[in-house]
């Protein structure tokens, strides 16, 4: 009976500590698009039926850099060890008033032309990395419905 | 006053100082020289080959604007000129033998562009270069070779690289003069064995003697015809730079030098993952 009492405070803060660990923010799925369960490396995914992509990870910043730091390591890793052409770069702000730079990148795989989309916003010691990918022709098609995705992105 | 020992030493000067204007003395050791000295003398042109009119010279002629105009040996100078006999500059006549004074150089560049529309992009470096006047040397699926005239290679790199995003470029320059001349000067001394040769043949009394400078004969013809492949060659290195242009990151060892953020998630970013859906 004693061991009975005692664990329940254990619960409490064992409940209170799984989620805090879940993620702390809020994406409605786009339309056209059904959310993934049990993604590993996703906080967030979610695709269309021909294959377009749309995902979020939250990345917590120990080394607390701003977006405009996170922005150049992703410019340059995809572009120079990862050969992606950068289309665009821009900044861009969610109807929740959170402001973060936008980068569009292009790819050929096989000999199919993708495109590449990553936002990146940091809030609370996050980053938080939305991508959308898929063939130019896919992505262009979408294009209204990613970026009311973005703007429909919340931080808890 | 005019001591008989004063006019003895005027006399001798007067005489070395004309032993040493008269160019005689410097002919005559020319005619003196034995054969082999005389292959150096690369005033010896034949007029078949199409580098015969390069200008050679053991040492480098001076600039264009220190030319002297020649004089015959021993000839006065004109009224009009001064005594110090400086050298009226003459300019100087264009053609090959003014081209040669210029430094012969290769170029060559590698541009690596990003991996985006690589097909369209390698149709525009190709338009690209038959516009500028130059041509196709080799193409696959995600990358071009093309050459364009030398004096187009500046403006023809910057238009490439607005044809993609590009992620780096390599220029190299090669200096080729010495080996070039040296070629030439190869070549002036193996045409001239092959007048002697010629000129042997004609002269030989016997079969075997016959055969023997024939066959030599061959030898030199075959050397000619190698070093004039080789000039060719470089000729149109020269008149051509040569621009590679790669649809591809650059290799991971080369860029293994550069920063490596220590924050794993970036590694993980990329199509690849985010479309994988297994």
């Amino acid at each position: 009976m004693k061991i009975r009492t005692s664990s329940l405070p254990l619960g409490l803060c064992l409940a209170l500590l799984l989620s805090a660990c879940g993620p702390s923010f809020t994406q409605p799925t786009p339309d056209g698009f059904v959310k993934l369960k049990n993604q590993h490396n996703y906080d967030y995914r979610a695709v269309t039926a021909d294959g377009l992509v749309y995902s979020v990870k939250e990345i917590s910043d120990a080394a607390k850099g701003d977006t405009a730091f996170w922005a150049k390591a992703v410019e340059n890793k995809m572009r120079i060890q990862a050969g992606y052409a950068l289309i665009d770069k821009k900044q861009v702000a969610t109807s929740q008033g959170l402001e973060g730079t936008q980068m569009q990148f292009g790819f050929d795989r096989g000999k199919t032309p993708h495109l590449y989309s990553v936002t990146l916003f940091t809030k609370n010691d996050s980053i938080f990395v939305i991508e959308s990918g898929g063939t130019k022709e896919l992505m262009e098609a979408h294009r209204s419905d990613l970026e009311a995705a973005l703007q429909s992105f919340r931080v808890n | 006053m005019l001591t008989p020992t004063r006019i003895i030493v005027l006399l001798v000067a007067s005489f070395v100082a004309s032993c040493a204007a008269s160019p005689s003395y410097h002919k005559s050791a020319i005619a003196q020289a034995p054969m082999e000295a005389r292959n150096a003398d690369y005033g010896d042109s034949d007029a078949s080959s199409g580098y015969a009119s390069y200008e050679v010279a053991e040492e480098p002629a001076p600039p264009p604007t220190m030319g002297m105009a020649p004089t015959s040996p021993g000839s006065q100078p004109t009224p009009k000129q001064p005594q110090t006999t400086k050298p009226a500059p003459i300019k100087p006549a264009p053609g090959p033998a003014a081209q040669q004074k210029r430094p012969m150089l290769i170029y060559r560049a590698t541009i690596n562009l990003a991996v985006f529309e690589a097909r369209k992009s390698i149709d525009e470096v190709e338009a690209l270069a038959k516009s500028l006047g130059g041509y196709l040397v080799q193409r696959t699926d995600s990358s071009i070779v093309v050459r364009v005239p030398a004096k187009t290679f500046d403006g023809a790199l910057e238009a490439v690289s607005k044809v993609g995003d590009e992620l780096h470029r390599q220029v190299q320059v090669q200096d080729v003069t010495a080996e070039f001349r040296d070629m030439q000067i190869r070549l002036k001394n193996l045409q001239a064995v092959r007048a002697r040769l010629t000129a042997l043949l004609d002269r030989a009394k016997t079969v075997e003697e016959a055969l023997r400078v024939e066959r030599e004969l061959e030898r030199v013809a075959g050397n000619i015809e190698s070093i004039k492949g080789k000039l060719k060659y470089f000729s149109e290195l020269i008149a051509f730079s040569t621009i590679t242009v790669n649809f591809q990151a650059r290799p991971a060892e080369s860029i293994r030098s550069d920063v490596n953020l220590p924050f794993p998630w970036l590694n993980r970013l990329g199509l690849g993952r985010l479309l994988d859906l297994n």
